[in-house]
C-alpha cells in the first residue's frame, strides 16, 4: 500500500455557513444531519417518490401532437399514489384519451405501466423536457417508445431520484466528493454536481462518484463554485428511500511524497470476555476498530508544512478522510480520526520525519 | 479495507424501510447465548409546561410545536395534566376526550370533559433517544390487537380473534398451549392431524389510519412434518392484499411464508403503510399445502402498533455508566421491597446537550431503558418490538460537565415508598375537616367489608332549617374512583360514648341502615353521607322512662318499654328499632285509652312536641309522682312546672346535639367494581381480593398506566384468593400495604421490565424458568440464614379500623425449631384477610398453616453471579440450579428450584448477581 495519499480535511458541507437543502427528508433525519461527523447520523429522503419541479416532473408524449404532462410536485409514498398523480397530469395535458397508469403491473414486479384508450408515444429521449423527465422514477429507459396504447416500465422501481444541495454562500474550491454510509449497496449512482448558480440544467461539474457499498468517491480538477449538489439515482433500491451518512465536498491535501514503508494496521478489540468458574467464557461482541500508524520519512520542509497545515485542521477526534492511494485505488479511503497528535522530527538540516501514530477508523 | 458502516445494525427493514423481516430469533434466546452483541436503547422524556393553546373546536386544542434539537423537531411522546395522562392516536379525527395527536408540527389535545387547557396545567413530554449504537428505530405506539398475547381464552377460542379453517383432509384444530410459550402462560396452537388445509386466526380493524405506518409483529413456531407453513396476511377482508414491500397493494399474497420446522420460536415484523380500506384484516395463517401432514404451528406475542416516527438513537450512552438494576426483599418472606437504578451518563462532546437540558424540565422526567442485541456471526438483531424494557424510572437532576451529562435514576419501584392514603383533610385542597382533631388526618381508603369505621365530618348539614347543624361525613376517599365509589354502606351507628364505639356495643348504639332515608342521605360514588337527624341512642331504664300526664282526670303514667334496644328519638328508617317518639305515642294512647295523642319531633325547631287533636292534655313534668324518674329531661322539657292549658306542648330545649358530640361508626363495603367488572371479573362486585386490591392501587391511586400492568397474571392470581378487608386510615407506605396483601394472598407483586406482575408463590416450575448449569456461574456460594426460621408464627387479620388493640390473630408454635436450630423466636405476619377460617382457624388450610410451613423449615440460600440467563428473572421469580458442587446431601445440586429474593443486574457486563432461597 503506497502511492498517492490525499487528506480530505476541509469538508465544506460541514462548514457552519453552508446552507443545506434536499429534495425531501424524513422528520427525524433532516438534511442538517450531514453537518455532523457521526456516520450513523444520516440524512434520509422521504419514503417513495418525491416529485420536484425542474427535476423530475415532466412527461413528454405525442398523442395527436407533442404534449407535456406536468406531475404535481410532492411526495408520493406509494406507487399507486404516484400513478394517480400521473393520470391527473396526463388528463390535464390531453383530456381526450382515457388514461390509465398503474404500479406493479406484473405480479410482484413493482413496475409502472402507462396507457390510454388511444395510441400515443412517450418522448423520453426527444422530448423538450428530457432533462426534467421522470422516466427514471417510472423505470423507463431513456428512449422514445413506438406508438401504442400501453407501455410497461422496464425496471422495478421503489423510489424517485433524490438530491442534496449545498450553498457554500461564497464560491469555494472543491477537488473531490466522497459519500459514506449510503444505503445503495453496490447499485445506484451518486453524482457530484457543481455550479456557479443554483441552476442545474447543465452544471459545470457533473461527476459520477465511483465505488461500492461502503464508499463512493471521485476526485476532480479544481473548481471554485458556490453551489454543489449530490444527485442520488437509485430508483431500483427496494428500501424506498435514499440515505447518506457523510457527504464530503472539498479540497484535498497531497504531499509531494507518499508515506514511508512500514505502514501498520492494527485492530482494536472492543469486545469483552468474561470467564466463568468452570473456565467457560462469554463474549460481549463489539466492533473491531481498525487503526493505522504511518509516517512520512525524510520529507522536505514544503511537504512538512503541507502536512502540518492539514493536520492542524483535524485535532484529535475530528473526523477526516484519508485516501491511501487516491490515484490507483481511490476506494482505499478511510474515514477516521487522530487519537493523538502528529509529531515532526527534524532528521537533518533539510529533512523531516512526520509521524502519524494512530489514525483510528470512525465507527457507528 | 474500508471500515464497515456499523458493527450492529443496518439501515433497512425495521429501521425505516417498509417490508417484512421474519425467521428472526427472539431476544429471549439471546440471553442464553455465550456470544452476541448487546444493545441498550434509552428514551428520555423531558417536559415542558405549555400554555399557548389555540382552540380547534369540539374540545380540541392545538399548539404549534417548534421545539428542536439537532435540527430535528422533537417528537411529542406524551401529554399529561394534573389528573390525566392522554393516550396518543394516529389522526386528529381520533383525538377524542383523553387523547392527543401529534402531526409532526402541531400537537392536538382533547382533555376529558372537554376541559380547557388554561384551566389546568398541561405538560408536554418530548422524546430524546440515545443508545449504545447509532441507529434509527421506530417509536411504537400502543398495541391495537386484542389478546395478542393469547392469554385469554373461552374454551378453545382465543378471545378477540376470529378463527376460520378450510380442511381438505384430516383435522385441523386451534387451542391454547402451555408448552413453552414465548411470553405469558399460553400460546395459540394450530394442530394438524394427518391434515391438508389451513387455519386462519384474524382480527379486523376499521379505525386504523390510512397513510400511517404500522408494525404487525409476533412470533411463530413450527413443529412436525416438513411442509407445514406459517404465514401472515394483511388484507381488506379478502380482495386486496398488502404485498411484502409494505406499500404496494396486489392480489392474494402472503407477506411471508416459513416452513422451518425446527420447533424453535421465530419472530416476524412487518412494517406497512396502511391502505385506505374500510376494514383492515390482520391474519395469522397456518397451512399444509400438499400431502396430509401432522404437526403444529404456534403463535404468541402478536402485536399491531402504529409507528409514530423513526427516531435516531444517538450513540451517546457512556458504556461505563449504564445503570444497574437492583431489587431486593427485606427477608425471604414478604418483607418490604427496595430497589435502586444507579445513574445514566451521556457523552457531551462539543457542549451540544446544554441547550437541550436548559430548555426543558428534566427532573422527574421519565426514562425508559430497553435492551436488545444481535446474534453472533451476522445473526439477526432483535427489532424494537422485541427489545424488552429492563427498567423505567424517573430522571434526577442532571449534572453537566464539559464531557458528560449524568442523571441519577429513580426506579419506578420507588412508588413503593409513596404513602397511602394520598390525601388529607385540609383547608387548601377542597376537603377540610370540620372538627379540629381531624384536620390533617388522612382521607381513608377502603376495600372489602369493614366494620366500625369512624367517618370524618367534612361539612355541616342542616335539616329543615333547624337551629343546630348536623354533619356531612366521609367514610372513604373516592376521589380516585368517582364513578362508582363505595359498593355499599351497610349501617351507620350512633353510639352512646367512645367506649361503646370502641367495643362496638350493640346494647349502646342505634343502627341506621343505609336505606334509612329519614336519617341519612348517602352518596356511594363519593363515599359520603349527610346526617338528617340526631340518632343519638337513648337508653331507657326504670329510672328514666316515666311520663306523667292527664287528659282531664287522674294523672296517668306512660312508661315506654325498657326492653328495646337503645332508642333513637325519631325517624323510622327501615332497619331502625321503633323510635322513642313512636313508643311514647303508643304508650300515652294505650294508657289514656285514646288514639289522638302524638309525640313528635319537629325538624324546624329540633324539639319534641307532645300534642292532642282535641279534649284535654296536660303534661305533669313537675308534679307527677316519682317525677325524678321521668323522661322529661331526655325529651327537653323543664321539670320546674307542669305544662297545662293547651293541646300541644313544645319542649323547652332542642334535642339535637352538635355533630361533633355525636359518636358515629360505619359498617361499609369498600370500593365497588364497575359494570364491566374491571377489577373483579364481576360487574359491581366488591373489590376485596388481594390481587384485585393491588391492581386497583396501582391503576387508580398510583396512576400506573394499564400498559404497565400484566393483567393476565393478576386475573390468574384472583382464582382461589380469599376476601380481604383493608382500611387505610393512617399513613402507610405502598410497600407496607403490598407486603400485607402479598402475605394475605401468597403471591409477589413484581415490577419486571416496567410491567407489574402478580406472581403466585408455589412450588411449580413455570415455563421458561432459566436453568443454570456449571458453566453459567461466574461465582457461587450457599448458606443458611437464621432469619428464615421461627419457632412461633403469629398471623393477624381483619384489624380494626380505629384501634390496633382489636386486631384478630392466631398463632402456631413448633418446639422442635428451637430444639434443632436454637430459634425460639417469634415472627408476626400481618394480613388483611377478612375471615378467621381463611386466616387462622381451623389451622388446616389456613394462611397461618401455610406460612408456618415455610417459617419452620430450614431452607438453603444461594448467592451467585451468572451471565445472561437470569437477567430477566425478577425478585420473586424462579431459577433452576444444577451444579456439580453444592449444599446438598449428595454434594451436588440437580435442578433445584429457588426463588430470587434479591438481585443486581449489570447490563453493561450482562451479569446478574442473585440471592435466592430454595422453594419448599
Amino acid at each position: 500500500m503506497a502511492g498517492t495519499p490525499r487528506l480530505c480535511v476541509t469538508n465544506r458541507i460541514q462548514t457552519p455557513a453552508t446552507v443545506l437543502t434536499s429534495s425531501s427528508s424524513q422528520a427525524g433525519q433532516p438534511v442538517s444531519r450531514l453537518k455532523d461527523q457521526l456516520r450513523s447520523k444520516a440524512w434520509r429522503s422521504a419514503l417513495g417518490w418525491t416529485i420536484v419541479a425542474g427535476f423530475n416532473n415532466k412527461i413528454d408524449f405525442n398523442r395527436g401532437g407533442v404534449k407535456v404532462a406536468t406531475i404535481a410536485a410532492g411526495t408520493y409514498a406509494t406507487g399507486a399514489l404516484l400513478a394517480a398523480a400521473i393520470v391527473t397530469a396526463l388528463e390535464a395535458a390531453d383530456a381526450t384519451p382515457a388514461w390509465a397508469v398503474d404500479y406493479n403491473a406484473g405480479a410482484g414486479a413493482y413496475k409502472f405501466g402507462i396507457g390510454g384508450d388511444l395510441a400515443f408515444t412517450l418522448l423520453w429521449s426527444s422530448g423538450a423536457n428530457t432533462a426534467t423527465a421522470c422516466h427514471k422514477e417510472l423505470g423507463f429507459a431513456v428512449s422514445d417508445t413506438a406508438s401504442s396504447t400501453w407501455f410497461g416500465g422496464a425496471n422495478a422501481v421503489y423510489q424517485s431520484r433524490h438530491w442534496v444541495k449545498a450553498d457554500l454562500v461564497t464560491a469555494a474550491e472543491v477537488l473531490g466528493g466522497i459519500v459514506v454510509n449510503h444505503n445503495s449497496g453496490a447499485g445506484g449512482t451518486y453524482t457530484l454536481q457543481g455550479n456557479a448558480t443554483d441552476a442545474w440544467s447543465s452544471p459545470t461539474v457533473n461527476q459520477t462518484l465511483a465505488g461500492d457499498a461502503t464508499i463512493r468517491i471521485a476526485f476532480i480538477s479544481t473548481q471554485t463554485l458556490r453551489y454543489w449538489r449530490l444527485v442520488i439515482d437509485d430508483c431500483g433500491n427496494a428500501l424506498g428511500y435514499g440515505e447518506v451518512g457523510i457527504w464530503y465536498a472539498g479540497p484535498y491535501t497531497q504531499p509531494g511524497v507518499s508515506y514511508a514503508i512500514g505502514l501498520t494496521k492494527a485492530w482494536e478489540e472492543l469486545s469483552e470476555v468474561t470467564v466463568a468458574i468452570s473456565g467457560a467464557h462469554f463474549q460481549d461482541e463489539k466492533a473491531r476498530r481498525p487503526t493505522w500508524s504511518l509516517n512520512w520519512s525524510e520529507i522536505l520542509e514544503a511537504d512538512r508544512a503541507i502536512l502540518a497545515a492539514a493536520f492542524a485542521l483535524v485535532p484529535a477526534g475530528r473526523c477526516f478522510f484519508f485516501s491511501f492511494d487516491a490515484v490507483t485505488t481511490p476506494t482505499d479511503t478511510e474515514y477516521g480520526f487522530l487519537v493523538e497528535g502528529v509529531s515532526e522530527t527534524l532528521t537533518s538540516g533539510l529533512y523531516f520525519d512526520v509521524a502519524l501514530p494512530t489514525f483510528a477508523g470512525a465507527l457507528g | 479495507m474500508p471500515v464497515p458502516a456499523s458493527d450492529a445494525i443496518a439501515s433497512d427493514v425495521g429501521h425505516g424501510a417498509l417490508g417484512i423481516r421474519y425467521g428472526l430469533r427472539p431476544f429471549r434466546d439471546l440471553l442464553s447465548e455465550t456470544v452476541g452483541q448487546r444493545h441498550l436503547w434509552v428514551e428520555m422524556r423531558p417536559k415542558k409546561l405549555v400554555t399557548a393553546w389555540a382552540t380547534e373546536g369540539g374540545g380540541v386544542w392545538s399548539w404549534a410545536v417548534s421545539e428542536t434539537f439537532d435540527g430535528v423537531v422533537l417528537d411529542v411522546v406524551g401529554v399529561r395534566t394534573l389528573t390525566e395522562t392522554l393516550a396518543r392516536v394516529e389522526a386528529q379525527a381520533l383525538a377524542t376526550a383523553g387523547k392527543f395527536y401529534y402531526s409532526g408540527t402541531t400537537l392536538y389535545i382533547h382533555l376529558m370533559g372537554d376541559a380547557v387547557p388554561s384551566a389546568t396545567s398541561v405538560v408536554v413530554e418530548f422524546g430524546v433517544h440515545i443508545g449504545t449504537h447509532g441507529v434509527v428505530q421506530p417509536v411504537l405506539g400502543v398495541d391495537r390487537l386484542a389478546n395478542g398475547s393469547f392469554e385469554a381464552w373461552t374454551g378453545a377460542a382465543p378471545d378477540g380473534w376470529t378463527v376460520t379453517s378450510g380442511v381438505s383432509a384430516g383435522t385441523i384444530t386451534v387451542d391454547k398451549t402451555t408448552s413453552d410459550p414465548l411470553e405469558g402462560s399460553y400460546a395459540a396452537r394450530v394442530t394438524f392431524a394427518a391434515a391438508t388445509g389451513a387455519m386462519r386466526i384474524r382480527q379486523d380493524f376499521t379505525t386504523l389510519v390510512a397513510g400511517q405506518v404500522y408494525r404487525f409483529s409476533g412470533a411463530y413456531r413450527i413443529t412436525g412434518a416438513a411442509g407445514i407453513l406459517a404465514a401472515i396476511y394483511i388484507d381488506d377482508a379478502g380482495t386486496n392484499f398488502v404485498l411484502p414491500d409494505g406499500r404496494t397493494i396486489g392480489a392474494s399474497t402472503q407477506v411471508f411464508t416459513d416452513t422451518s420446522n425446527d420447533g424453535a420460536w421465530r419472530r416476524f415484523a412487518f412494517d406497512f403503510l396502511c391502505p385506505a380500506w374500510g376494514t383492515l384484516r390482520a391474519s395469522l395463517f397456518a397451512q399444509v399445502v400438499t400431502g396430509t401432514l401432522t404437526g403444529t404451528v404456534d403463535f404468541d406475542d402478536v402485536r399491531l402498533s402504529p409507528i409514530y416516527r423513526f427516531a435516531y438513537y444517538e450513540p451517546l450512552l457512556n458504556v461505563d455508566s449504564i445503570p444497574t438494576v437492583e431489587a431486593a426483599r427485606a427477608d425471604s418472606f414478604w418483607g418490604e421491597m427496595s430497589s435502586a437504578l444507579g445513574s445514566l451518563s451521556l457523552l457531551n462532546g462539543g457542549g451540544r446537550l446544554e441547550p437541550l437540558l436548559a430548555a426543558y424540565d428534566w427532573l422527574g422526567a421519565d426514562a425508559i431503558i430497553r435492551v436488545g442485541g444481535r446474534y453472533q456471526l451476522g445473526g439477526n438483531e432483535t427489532l424494537m418490538d422485541d427489545c424488552p424494557v429492563i427498567a423505567s424510572g424517573k430522571l434526577g437532576a442532571p449534572t453537566v460537565t464539559d464531557s458528560a451529562v449524568s442523571f441519577d435514576l429513580e426506579d419506578d419501584r420507588k412508588l413503593l415508598l409513596r404513602t397511602l392514603p394520598t390525601r388529607t383533610y385540609n383547608d387548601n385542597s377542597g376537603t377540610g375537616a370540620y372538627q379540629p382533631a381531624d384536620r390533617g388526618r388522612s382521607r381513608a381508603l377502603l376495600w372489602g367489608t369493614k366494620t366500625g369505621i369512624r367517618p370524618v365530618q367534612y361539612d355541616i348539614h342542616t335539616t329543615g332549617g333547624g337551629p343546630v347543624s348536623l354533619g356531612s361525613y366521609e367514610v372513604a376517599d373516592c376521589t380516585d374512583w368517582p364513578a362508582i365509589g363505595l359498593a355499599w354502606m351497610d349501617y351507620v351507628y350512633w353510639y352512646t360514648d367512645e367506649d361503646a364505639a370502641l367495643v362496638r356495643s350493640a346494647a349502646r348504639r342505634v343502627a341506621v341502615g343505609s336505606t334509612g332515608a329519614s336519617s341519612i342521605v348517602e352518596s356511594l360514588p363519593t363515599g359520603r353521607f349527610d346526617v338528617l337527624h340526631d340518632m343519638r341512642p337513648i337508653i331507657l331504664t326504670d329510672e328514666n322512662n316515666k311520663l306523667h300526664f292527664d287528659i282531664g282526670g287522674a294523672v296517668l303514667v306512660a312508661a315506654p318499654s325498657t326492653t328495646w334496644p337503645p332508642y333513637p328519638l325519631s325517624g323510622l328508617p327501615t332497619y331502625d328499632p321503633t323510635s322513642l317518639c313512636s313508643e311514647i305515642t303508643y304508650w300515652m294512647n294505650t294508657i289514656a285509652g285514646t288514639s289522638d295523642i302524638r309525640c313528635i319531633f319537629k325538624d324546624v325547631t329540633q324539639k319534641v312536641q307532645i300534642e292532642r287533636d282535641s279534649g284535654t292534655l296536660n303534661l305533669r313534668c313537675a308534679t307527677g309522682a316519682d317525677v325524678q324518674m321521668g323522661i322529661w329531661a331526655i325529651l327537653g322539657f323543664n321539670v320546674t312546672a307542669d305544662r297545662t292549658g293547651s293541646l300541644g306542648y313544645l319542649a323547652d330545649r332542642v334535642f339535637t346535639s352538635p355533630a361533633g358530640d355525636q359518636i358515629l361508626r360505619i359498617d361499609a363495603r369498600g370500593y365497588g367494581d364497575d359494570g364491566a367488572g374491571t377489577y373483579t371479573g364481576t360487574a359491581s362486585a366488591v373489590i376485596e381480593k388481594a390481587p384485585d386490591i393491588g391492581r386497583f392501587i396501582l391503576r387508580e391511586i398510583l396512576k400506573v398506566p394499564a400498559s404497565a400492568i400484566n393483567l393476565p397474571s393478576f386475573v390468574a392470581a384472583r382464582t382461589g384468593a380469599k376476601p380481604c378487608s383493608l382500611y387505610i386510615g393512617s399513613p402507610r407506605t405502598v410497600s407496607d400495604v403490598f407486603s400485607e396483601l402479598e402475605t394475605s394472598g401468597n403471591f409477589d407483586f413484581v415490577l419486571n421490565g416496567g410491567v407489574w406482575y402478580c406472581l403466585p408463590r408455589d412450588t411449580s416450575t413455570p415455563a421458561g424458568t432459566p436453568a443454570l448449569v456449571d458453566a453459567d456461574f461466574l461465582s457461587f456460594g450457599s448458606h443458611y440464614d437464621p432469619e428464615d426460621l421461627y419457632g412461633t408464627v403469629r398471623l393477624t387479620y381483619n384489624d380494626a379500623p380505629d384501634s390496633d388493640e382489636l386486631t384478630e390473630m392466631g398463632e402456631v408454635s413448633a418446639a422442635a425449631v428451637a430444639l434443632r436450630h436454637g430459634r425460639p423466636d417469634q415472627r408476626a405476619f400481618a394480613t388483611c384477610l377478612r375471615d378467621k377460617a381463611d386466616a387462622t382457624y381451623p389451622l388446616s388450610g389456613s394462611r397461618l398453616e401455610a406460612i408456618a410451613a415455610q417459617a419452620q423449615v430450614k431452607r438453603r440460600r444461594f448467592r451467585f453471579s451468572t451471565k445472561g440467563k437470569a437477567l430477566q428473572v425478577p425478585v420473586g421469580g424462579k431459577i433452576l440450579l444444577t451444579r456439580s458442587r453444592g449444599l446438598d446431601t449428595t454434594g451436588a445440586l440437580s435442578s433445584l428450584l429457588v426463588r430470587v429474593i434479591s438481585k443486581r443486574d449489570d447490563w453493561t457486563r450482562w451479569v446478574s448477581d442473585v440471592e435466592a432461597i430454595e422453594v419448599v
